[in-house]
């Protein structure tokens, strides 16, 4: 069950809960995005999304769901496809690219699209699901009943728990705003489209996901 | 051409890029919340400190590199 880690528990049980997860991941992947994980299931937030009808998505959108969006790119060995499917119903990855702290990377899309199950696309997540590996994918999804923080009130948050994250051996974004209970925050847009809010959520439960997905092709080595 | 957000990305888990924040008493968490709101997505813009933990982290993954070539 959700709650604020770094205030319910001492340091030490906090850092003695997540020590014992990330003991236990033999995944290869960097320290820090195993403490990520570690909160993450700590706080539930591993379990599986939900999927849905492109009609489904848009009645959700209606009733004021954020529509969120996030494109996936071949890489060498590995099909875009594959990641897509693991994001939407798999064992929850936590990715290992932070600029914004660890989490799931989606973009409010901006353009108008000229597919009746993608009436609107995200220029990052089109510029993200690109790949000279094969066809990229864009996934659509719509957050729903989710306060989102921003990226500064976050760090305003950091400054009254330093110690405590500190002690608790937690040193970057997404694990102490997923430990203090957060399920999502806002950070500025990016290249190369700034306008279009960066979301990172943290509890994929609010996420739902629509089972269409938007096929991108790949470029020409 | 690769953005601000993607160089960070590459360097943000090498022990460089770390030890210079550390040296300068930043901690990721500062950096994470502050580098785009300071840049606006131009490296130029970044605050020094910023700029330097980046290009070590660079340094260093072309440092493996040439250890990979032999």
């Amino acid at each position: 069950m959700t709650g604020n880690l770094i205030q319910d528990l001492s340091p030490f049980q906090l850092e003695k809960k997540i020590r014992a997860l990330v003991d236990a991941d033999h995944r290869a992947l960097p320290p820090k995005a195993k403490v990520f994980a570690a909160i993450a299931d700590l706080q539930g937030f591993t379990k599986l999304p939900r999927l849905c009808t492109p009609g489904e998505i848009e009645d959700l959108i209606a009733a004021g769901g954020m529509e969120l969006q996030r494109g996936i790119a071949a890489s060498d060995a590995v099909p875009a496809l594959l990641y897509a499917r693991e994001l939407a119903r798999g064992t929850l990855h936590p990715g290992t690219k932070s600029a914004y702290g660890h989490g799931i990377y989606l973009a409010t899309p901006s353009a108008v699209g000229d597919l009746p199950d993608f009436p609107r696309i995200s220029e990052i997540a089109r510029h993200y699901a690109r790949s000279l590996h094969g066809p990229g994918i864009i996934l659509r999804s719509v957050l729903r009943n989710v306060a989102l923080p921003t990226i500064g009130e976050i760090q305003a948050h950091f400054r009254e728990e330093r110690n405590r994250a500190r002690r608790a051996g937690i040193v970057e974004l997404g694990a102490f705003a997923a430990a203090c209970g957060f399920r999502g925050y806002r950070c500025e847009g990016i290249a190369p489209k700034p306008e279009e809010e960066i979301v990172v959520v943290l509890d994929r439960t609010a996420l739902v996901f629509q089972r269409v997905a938007l096929q991108i092709g790949a470029g020409i080595r | 051409m690769e953005t601000l957000h993607d160089r960070i990305n590459r360097v943000i888990n090498t022990d460089a890029f770390e030890h210079v924040l550390e040296r300068h008493g930043i901690d990721l968490i500062d950096f994470q919340c502050s580098w785009s709101r300071e840049s606006g997505g131009d490296f130029g813009k970044l605050r020094s400190e910023f700029q330097e933990a980046i290009l070590a982290g660079e340094d260093d993954l072309s440092a493996r590199r040439e250890i990979a070539l032999g």
